[in-house]
């Protein structure tokens, strides 16, 4: 039987990740509350099998994933509105850094749930050899993947920045 | 405006949502997880109960039924719902080890989605096959049976030349029993794993574009 308390301090230091994995699965902070619950007791029965080789966060990304992924829930949803609950800031005080960060993140929750776990893994600097090894794909498929989805969002960006 | 541009701000802001503390992650896990996996297990577990009651009452009727055929019928079919009882408590225990097991997520999708189609698949033929077995079965045992067996020769002898309805009507009785049978399993099962299968197979495509 795994500690208990264990188990909380790793994640209380990891959290962030999981915040992270909600964030671009989520667009609604009930929906992000639901989802960091499913992702931490996924984490929690499955602790028992990490052994320790490899990085605690690379771990985590896994089990985190894996349950974003297949978080379906009982009523499909509408497709992904872009709410100002990660961008507050927004409609007081707009600047062009701004402006295209949330023209980014729109075009993220665009994206498919494969898709967006290859741009979270991406966007935390995980090497192509890393994320193909946590997406149980090759190397090259992500490259490929990757080139693709990088023309994508900066198509579906411009469609929410105004040049 | 291009993604690795964005790239740092954009980890900062996916990371910038509240902290938890340590009493808020010792209270979720105290929750109920509603995963996919989760559904699956329920769903299972469902037909597990299903299955126990019909065993219970085929050891019921081949016990205490007072017709001789009717108890050789149901002592027949308490080995195949053993049968089975095993297959859904063998489903439920590889979910439940998969579900503590963390695997690369396209060989994750890939496992789940292979154990239901099998289950799917499995549960169908077998249903399939109970339909003539059954139908073959009961008429055999009616007809070996001494009391059913005259009833049954009383009624071939009243229809006697017009033996046509009688075999008409057995034909039409069959083909509607199988009929509905045959699109109630099919319809039953897509309720029950259909929706969760396609998203699992489109997912899985989607890796292997």
């Amino acid at each position: 039987m795994p500690d208990e308390q264990e188990f909380i301090s790793v994640i209380n230091k990891h959290q962030k990740i999981i915040h992270k994995v909600c964030s671009v699965y989520m667009d609604t902070q009930t929906d992000r509350e639901d989802l960091f619950q499913e992702i931490t007791l996924q984490a929690w029965k499955s602790f028992s099998t990490f052994r320790g080789d490899a990085q605690f966060s690379t771990w985590l990304y896994r089990v985190a994933l894996n349950t974003a992924i297949t978080f379906f829930r009982k009523e499909k949803k509408q497709p992904l509105v872009f709410t100002t609950e990660i961008f507050p800031e927004l409609s007081e005080q707009k600047n062009e850094n701004e402006d295209q960060l949330s023209a980014m993140y729109k075009a993220i929750s665009e994206l498919s749930s494969i898709d967006k776990a290859l741009v979270m893994l991406y966007i935390e600097d995980y090497n192509y050899n890393e994320i193909g090894d946590m997406m149980g794909i090759t190397p090259n498929n992500v490259a490929v993947k990757m080139i693709r989805l990088k023309s994508k969002l900066k198509e579906a960006a411009k469609k929410y920045y105004q040049f | 405006m291009e993604l690795d541009e964005l790239k740092n701000q954009l980890n900062e802001k996916f990371a910038a949502d509240q902290n938890k503390s340590t009493t808020d992650i010792a209270a979720l896990l105290k929750k109920q997880t509603f995963s996919i996996v989760r559904k699956l297990q329920r769903s299972l577990w469902f037909d597990l109960a299903a299955n126990v009651f019909v065993l219970l009452l085929f050891i019921w009727q081949g016990l205490y039924n007072s017709s001789w055929a009717l108890r050789v019928y149901f002592s027949s079919f308490i080995i195949l719902s053993a049968v089975a009882l095993i297959i859904l408590i063998y489903l439920i225990k590889k979910i439940y080890s998969l579900n503590n097991t963390v695997l690369p997520v396209k060989q994750n999708l890939e496992t789940i989605y292979t154990i239901i189609k099998e289950y799917k698949k499995r549960c169908f033929q077998l249903t399939m096959i109970f339909i003539p077995v059954c139908i073959i079965f009961i008429f055999l045992l009616n007809y070996v049976e001494n009391k059913s067996g005259h009833q049954f020769d009383n009624l071939i002898n009243k229809l006697n030349d017009r033996m046509w309805i009688f075999y008409t009507a057995i034909i039409v009785y069959v083909s509607m029993i199988t009929i509905g049978i045959y699109y109630f399993t099919k319809w039953w099962l897509k309720k029950l794993y259909g929706k969760y299968l396609d998203q699992l197979k489109s997912l899985i495509v989607e890796l292997e574009e």
